[in-house]
């Protein structure tokens, strides 16, 4: 195991003088910013700030795109009888489809044991794969899920590879009614799977699935998560995910952030890190081009005065490249100004960040909205999707920057729909909505 | 009322057999049954340890890892994490160096997941020797590693832990791992049986293809040894075998039990058609020689009114007469005969010469072989006298000769002879016919047997002369026998001289 440090300390070492070529590069593959939310801040003020970092994957060549090691575990319970079973083996067969002959995919089914229908093998004979899933595909007994997922972990560590997206998707319409079944037992399996670098997507179909349970497989394993009401919608599912899957541009990620003394490391909204003193770690899964996943911390700067320019923090940036089949790592550091003037403080503000951290607060209110519904406080809940619809509403007419612009009313549409949802909607199924916008936005997930 | 007597007789014996293959078909039932249960429990004994092993395997598959880990782990703070973030068997990790905790560094700032990690070991920090307090040991020496149990939040905590010189070093394991690994490598095809592992009650994994019936007990469980001693596999053997061995006797049995009833049926009807046969056989030869005695007694009567008219004439004629009187007396006599067919006959002792008995009878016969064309020989050696029933060596001569008359006419050719040795005397009558077969042979002394070929047809008959004559034969001491010469039958009646 010290070997391993050994590599990673020496990566680290010459990480700060690949930060700087990268700059140079015409094409850089992952796009990074930190910035606070106000870099310029009142002289003598400690208002909380907004740290963020973002990643942004750049577009690729679909031709060269980075392996897929897949395993699809599939529900094939009673309750998935008739057109869910039917539109899953769809989304198996589009799936196959859409794989190269080098890709390796696996198929699992689950009922009341697992069963590996395909063991992990080359995508090459696609005739055969779908005649196998056509035959054995077929729904009875109850829903182990537990065993389906471990599989499925068994069947990628086959085939194995850093340089490839290494991933489970899992789709299920019922509650784990074999096996392990508790959300901590499934979260603890996420976090077994993050360890291996696979990534678990879960697919809810439905309204009967527990969604506690699939976000928590998901999250840890930094899987996305996705709710799809109507079976006839599971291609479109199975699509977006496969359009993440096929961008992965890098893995491992991990930004680490080291706060200067002086600093205070309030929280992190979205993703789950670990704050320990004045470092701040969050690990990322997985980056996708186009798609901009961030770290938000919020911080209490020190106090400074007029034309005081102070470090703030060093953001350490590490992720596996997936075209170069090598570790990146970029280093950045934030400094904070200090300004009597108002007017310079206001105009040097960071709209858009801005509008992220409000939108994550909103996500954190629609969280304890989704407790109320459970507790039967449907008013209360509603109000605060209300409360959180309007405050994003108005931070879109108050802000300038149309990119700001458009995030915030595009939260306030989002947050307006779920109250909608909540009005005319099954409370099972509006509880399902609220769970996968509160994940996706937690996690950024794409939502188109 | 004895046909009755019979019928009660057979149901009881049928009633016997059916009772002794069932009692039979039970033991062995039974029997099977035991085998078959010991036989279930001797393979779920096996397949629950076959599984135990697979787990605790896993289990010592862990336990090398760790140990290998620790070959190679430096104990600085970031080496030690970097091993917590990209190991999936460990969940957590502390180094206690002279019973104080070092890793996590508790002076440092921590983060909530080791701020709880600490918390759950301070027993642990409180009192390292806890840790070898609950380890199977030896007597003499204390061990160097092992395994802790604990529990948080209703799940099991496995901690490793291994003692270095004056450190010691505990992983916690990923208990989901751990379940992650068996659940995904278990792979024991029981069915139609099926198998539980659980912990505490609470499943963890089945092999089954129906619904985890918790109510049902299970062929056989055992708990796991420690630490994994909160788990337990249940086995449950599938009845189907059981019911099917049922099934099977049950159904041999009723197809024995069946065939016995359809045996003895079909034995019963045979033998009371056999019965009814031969009592309507009885009845008619009684009847018939019943409506024979009238004429008979006036043809007696008449013809001896007749040699009294004769007899004044003396003429030629009264020596016919005297032949059909005499003849006229002894059909009487075997009418009689005929009518205590099935009473004890009376046996009327005398002295007889057999020399002119047989001349006489040769007389009698003579005219009836003559007018078929057949020759009636008659040759006596010396002479010949016993003390016996006359009219029953005239019947049993009579019976054989008229028998040669009726089957053997075509040998053109009858022997009538007598001879005697010492004790017996021999009276033989032989022809010239086809003879029988062996095995027709030993059936003709068997009432109401006819053989059936083209010798009986159109020659009428009741088929109990031949047995009427043993009867006789035997209740005179004597012995009738038949044999096979080269060309046709000889039968020879032997009785005693005196």
């Amino acid at each position: 195991m010290n070997i391993k440090y050994l590599f990673s300390a020496l990566a680290l070492l010459s990480g700060s003088t690949f930060a700087t070529s990268i700059a140079v590069t015409p094409a850089p593959y992952v796009i990074t910013k930190s910035e606070l939310s106000s870099p310029i801040i009142l002289e003598g003020s400690q208002e909380h700030n907004y740290l963020k970092v973002s990643l942004t994957g750049t577009k690729q060549d679909t031709d060269k795109r980075t392996p897929i090691n897949l395993a699809l575990v599939i529900d094939r319970s009673t309750s998935m009888s008739g057109d869910r079973i039917e539109k899953a083996r769809e989304a198996a067969i589009l799936a196959i489809n859409m794989l190269k002959d080098d890709d390796i995919i696996s198929i699992i089914a689950y009922d009341n044991d697992a069963h590996v229908v395909i063991p992990a093998t080359k995508a090459n004979n696609k005739q055969k794969l779908i005649k196998t899933i056509n035959d054995k595909i077929t729904p009875q007994g109850w829903t182990a899920l537990f065993a389906g997922v471990s599989k499925g972990i068994k069947e990628v560590n086959k085939f194995h590879k850093k340089d490839q997206v290494n991933r489970i998707i899992l789709l299920s319409d019922g509650q784990a009614n074999v096996g392990p079944s508790s959300t901590k037992e499934l979260a603890d399996l996420g976090i077994v799977a993050a360890k291996q670098s696979i990534a678990v997507t879960t697919i809810g179909l439905g309204a009967s699935y527990n969604e506690d349970l699939m976000t928590a497989l998901a999250s840890y394993s930094d899987g996305n998560h996705a709710f799809v009401e109507k079976s006839a919608d599971l291609e479109a599912a199975f699509v977006r995910e496969f359009k993440d899957v096929m961008s992965v541009v890098a893995q491992e990620v991990t930004v680490t952030i080291r706060l200067q003394d002086g600093v205070k490391p309030v929280r992190l909204l979205g993703r789950e890190g670990d704050i320990k003193g004045n470092n701040v770690t969050v690990k990322m899964n997985q980056l996708y081009s186009n798609q901009e996943k961030y770290v938000l911390l919020e911080v209490i700067p020190p106090k400074g005065k007029e034309n005081e320019k102070k470090p703030l923090a060093d953001v350490v940036i590490s992720y596996d490249n997936l075209q170069t089949s090598k570790k990146d790592n970029l280093e950045n550091r934030i400094d904070i100004a200090y300004s009597k003037s108002e007017q310079a403080v206001k105009q040097a503000v960071q709209e858009e960040i801005v509008v992220d951290s409000a939108i994550q607060k909103a996500n954190l209110e629609n969280e304890k909205a989704i407790k109320l519904l459970d507790e039967g406080k449907k008013d209360e809940a509603n109000r605060i999707i209300q409360q959180n619809a309007s405050t994003l509403n108005a931070l879109s007419d108050s802000v300038s920057s149309p990119s700001a612009k458009a995030k915030a009313s595009g939260g306030a549409v989002e947050n307006k729909k779920l109250y909608e949802d909540l009005d005319s909607k099954s409370e099972a199924v509006s509880r399902k909505s609220m769970k996968e916008s509160t994940y996706k936005t937690q996690k950024q997930q794409s939502k188109n | 009322m004895k046909s009755k007597k019979f019928l009660y007789l057979f149901m009881v014996v049928t009633v016997l057999i059916i009772g002794l293959i069932g009692y039979f078909g039970y033991r062995t039932l039974s029997q099977e049954s035991t085998l078959n249960e010991y036989q279930t429990q001797q393979l779920a004994k096996t397949r629950v340890a076959q599984t135990q092993d697979f787990i605790l395997q896993q289990l010592g598959q862990k336990q090398i890892r760790f140990s290998a880990i620790l070959a190679y782990l430096k104990l600085d703070p970031l080496s030690l994490n970097t091993l917590i973030a990209q190991d999936s068997d460990i969940e957590a990790l502390f180094v206690l160096e002279q019973n104080k905790l070092v890793f996590p560094d508790a002076y440092n700032p921590l983060n909530q997941k080791e701020s709880r990690f600490i918390e759950l070991i301070t027993p642990i920090i409180q009192d390292p020797a806890i840790l070898i307090a609950k380890q199977h040991q030896s007597d003499d020496k204390q061990p160097d590693f092992g395994w802790y149990v604990m529990q948080e939040q209703q799940q099991l905590v496995l901690i490793y832990w291994h003692k270095l010189n004056n450190q010691i070093i505990g992983f916690k394991l990923s208990y989901v791992k751990l379940l992650s690994d068996i659940i995904s490598s278990i792979d024991f095809n029981y069915e139609p049986d099926s198998l539980v592992i659980s912990d505490n009650g609470q499943v963890l994994y089945q092999s089954l293809t129906r619904a985890y019936d918790k109510t049902k007990q299970p062929t056989y469980n055992q708990a796991l040894p420690f630490p994994l001693h909160a788990w337990k596999i249940d086995y449950y053997a599938s009845n189907n075998s059981n019911y099917s061995l049922y099934y099977f006797t049950l159904g041999l049995l009723a197809i024995a039990i069946l065939a016995v009833g359809i045996i003895a049926l079909s034995l019963y009807r045979e033998f009371n058609r056999a019965t009814r046969l031969a009592s309507q056989q009885v009845s008619f030869v009684s009847q018939v020689s019943h409506e024979l005695k009238t004429p008979l007694t006036n043809i007696t009567l008449y013809a001896e009114m007749l040699k009294e008219m004769e007899q004044e004439e003396d003429s030629q004629n009264t020596h016919y007469l005297e032949v059909i009187i005499s003849e006229s007396r002894r059909l009487s006599r075997l009418i009689q005969n005929v009518l205590t067919f099935t009473k004890s006959p009376k046996i009327n002792l005398q002295p007889v010469d057999i020399n002119q008995l047989l001349v006489q009878i040769h007389t009698i016969f003579t005219p009836v072989f003559e007018a078929k064309g057949i020759h009636l020989a008659l040759t006596v050696e010396g002479h010949l006298n016993t003390h016996s029933d006359i009219d029953r060596i005239t019947q049993i001569i009579s019976n054989l000769l008229s028998n040669a008359e009726k089957y053997a006419a075509e040998g053109k050719k009858v022997q009538l002879s007598a001879c005697q040795d010492d004790k017996n005397i021999y009276i033989r009558v032989r022809d010239y016919g086809k003879g029988l077969s062996d095995k027709e042979l030993k059936h003709i002394f068997q009432p109401f047997y006819r053989v059936k070929s083209e010798i009986t047809e159109g020659v009428t008959g009741t088929g109990i002369g031949l047995t009427i004559a043993l009867q006789l034969a035997q209740s005179l001491s004597g012995t009738l026998m038949a044999e096979n010469c080269d060309s046709g039958l000889e039968f020879t009646l032997c009785i005693p001289r005196s």
